[in-house]
């Protein structure tokens, strides 16, 4: 009777914290992960990924795996310190606007090792990421081949770090192909207003844009769904929208944030993840294409693969 | 800025785009009105929308077509109501903190429903919603014909109720009651008419209107749901509301004077790339504050707001 009213207790405990109980077995119990996320696991995109990254990092790795979700900014110091105080081998953050919140309580916790999934680098703290400005890049050079219009424009919530390294990979990339290409951004101010991310969508198809590029949260649909409506191209950078939507998506690529982190846990378990700063080129197994639309030609994907190939290769220079 | 005036078609366009954003806002706006003309603080708008997008999917869903999940929202956004009206007037609870509770309730339970209800399909289904379905003769009226009566059903709806509720507050025996017991309860009730009765049915009048917001958002701006899709909106509307000075039409005013700077600070970020984009996403909010505090002078709200009745006094 007791274990059940306990394991009860537990589930009603895990429920109403919004925090998974771990299921794995003893042996697992010498290393445990546990990840921090601002926003929903079922958000189709960072979100999602990074869960499924714990979970695969559980099933594959045998690790113990907590998770918080929807941590809200004035929160993160909470929420990661929790972790690290419950001796949390390795604390994922994910996002970079949980970079400050990292350092400090890197600070209050040396001993805990903390990694921030797209973090700036910062003292004390391990950040992985990607090289955005390539992602950007080949996906700008698809829509510089592609656009008719020339101009293209990507949509986010809130001006970070990673998005202007897209938009300057991206920018690049599509005036190799077009010198006259314009690349133009709106901020909705909220990654998960799927309403007003959409309205921003056809705004812009408006005025003459025929390529849009969500790089948000749950508004990623309204984005979509406005590029369906009217006919024009979108392109996913995260999450492959050549599964969801195959008409409108142009070329995604996909940032399998998952795979990145259990590459972070593997290396964690070997003892070389260290404190630094660690970035993936495209074109790895955590990152690299994703649908292609069968309308595009065949020698523009081939070029872009030769493209991706010098990425992964480390002989790729970004244009000027 | 110039096409705007220029060429009609962009015109049309950037109408139809304040309209699409400022409909969910005027029916969380006008049950807003409702409720706290009657005496009773709505903070829990937010939580009405978000609940009546719940239900608008979920009805869309299980009988295939919007009609079912117009009646589904709607009732989700009562629940509320109901839950807002029993603590808040007959237990006589802080209205603010019920309402601040229940949008924080609203939007977990929800998220956790939604996950259950839809899956892994949430964000990728498109559910049955209403037809764009152009209203004969007014929809070919020059440059406001299509954004108002061009589009689909519910943007009349709104339109509609904008009336309805004006004339229900403002022209019937009702409304006249509901008036008095949101300035001086007493005097309802030594009238001989229920102060507890005539507060439920605003409550429960205003969840059902929020919800129509909600069920706008789900039924003819997305096709599905997704989790926290109401995203502020119902906390707009309670300034719109105050923005009105607690009059439909006015409400409803404010909205769309909301809904336009959205609408334009979109395109003006967009055609001005050199100035920080911070400028114009503020510049809705700014509008408000400005016609908040300078135009619209000192709002006097209902008198016997937030104060829940007792009829020995207090």
């Amino acid at each position: 009777m007791t274990t059940r009213r306990s394991a009860l207790a537990a589930a009603v405990a895990g429920l109403l914290l919004g925090t998974a109980m771990p299921t794995t077995p003893a042996h697992a119990d010498d290393f445990r992960i546990a990840g921090v996320l601002p926003g929903s696991i079922t958000d189709q995109a960072f979100n999602q990924s990074v869960y499924e990254g714990l979970v695969r990092a559980r099933d594959a790795l045998g690790v113990e795996m907590a998770f918080s979700e929807k941590v809200a900014q004035a929160d993160q110091v909470e929420a990661l310190s929790d972790y690290a105080r419950r001796g949390y081998d390795l604390v994922f953050a994910a996002g970079g606007e949980f970079t400050a919140s990292a350092g400090r309580v890197a600070r209050r916790f040396p001993e805990a090792h903390l990694v921030v999934i797209n973090g700036a680098p910062t003292d004390g703290v391990a950040t992985i990421g990607y090289d955005n400005a390539q992602f950007g890049y080949i996906l700008g050079f698809i829509a510089g081949h592609m656009s008719e219009t020339g101009k293209a424009a990507l949509i986010t919530g809130q001006e970070i770090g990673a998005f202007k390294e897209i938009v300057d990979g991206y920018t690049r990339g599509m005036t190799a192909v077009n010198g006259d290409a314009e690349v133009l951004t709106t901020f909705t101010n909220d990654w998960d207003d799927v309403a007003k991310a959409k309205e921003a969508a056809f705004s812009q198809i408006d005025q003459g844009v025929d390529v849009v590029m969500p790089y948000l949260d749950n508004g990623i649909v309204g984005v979509v769904q406005a590029a369906e409506e009217r006919g024009v191209w979108a392109q996913g950078i995260i999450t492959d929208l050549g599964t969801s939507s195959p008409d409108a998506n142009l070329a995604s690529t996909t940032l399998d944030f998952g795979a990145g982190l259990v590459e972070a846990v593997k290396l964690a378990q070997a003892g070389a993840l260290g404190k630094g700063d660690h970035r993936l080129p495209f074109g790895t197994d955590a990152g690299g294409f994703g649908t292609l639309n069968p309308a595009i030609p065949e020698d523009v994907v081939a070029a872009a693969k030769d493209i991706a190939e010098a990425m992964r290769s480390g002989t790729f220079t970004m244009p000027q | 800025m110039i096409d705007l005036l220029t060429n009609p078609s962009a015109l049309v366009e950037f109408l139809s785009t304040c309209l699409r954003l400022s409909v969910p806002l005027v029916f969380a706006a006008l049950g807003g009105v409702l409720c706290e003309r009657s005496g009773v603080f709505n903070i829990a708008l937010e939580g009405m929308i978000l609940a009546g997008a719940f239900g608008a999917a979920v009805g869309a869903f299980l009988s295939g077509g919007p009609a079912g999940g117009l009646a589904v929202g709607i009732l989700c956004g009562m629940a509320i109501g109901a839950v807002l009206a029993v603590l808040g007037i007959s237990l006589r609870a802080n209205q603010i903190v019920v309402g601040i509770a229940l949008n924080l309730f609203v939007l977990s339970i929800t998220a956790y429903l939604a996950r259950i209800v839809f899956g892994g399909q949430a964000n990728t289904m498109r559910l049955n919603g209403f037809e764009h379905t152009p209203v004969p003769l007014l929809s070919d009226l020059p440059i406001i014909g299509k954004p108002l009566f061009g589009q689909d059903p519910l943007v009349v709806v709104m339109l509609v109720t904008v009336g309805a509720v004006w004339f229900l507050l403002f022209r019937t025996r009702f409304g006249l009651a509901v008036r008095a017991v949101g300035e001086a309860p007493g005097a309802v009730d030594t009238a001989g008419l229920s102060v507890t009765g005539l507060r439920y049915a605003c409550v429960l009048g205003s969840g059902a209107l929020a919800a129509m917001g909600g069920c706008y958002l789900v039924l003819s701006q997305i096709y599905l749901f997704s989790e926290d899709m109401s995203a502020g909106k119902g906390f707009i509307a309670l300034a719109a509301v105050i923005l009105g000075r607690w009059h439909p039409v006015g409400a409803f005013l404010a909205c769309l004077l909301f809904g336009l700077f959205d609408a334009l600070q979109l395109r003006l970020q967009f055609t001005n790339p050199d100035v920080p984009h911070e400028f114009f996403t503020m510049l809705p909010y700014l509008v408000t504050l400005v016609a908040l505090v300078g135009l619209v002078g000192r709002p006097t709200p209902p008198r016997a707001i937030g104060r829940p009745y007792r009829r020995e006094g207090d």
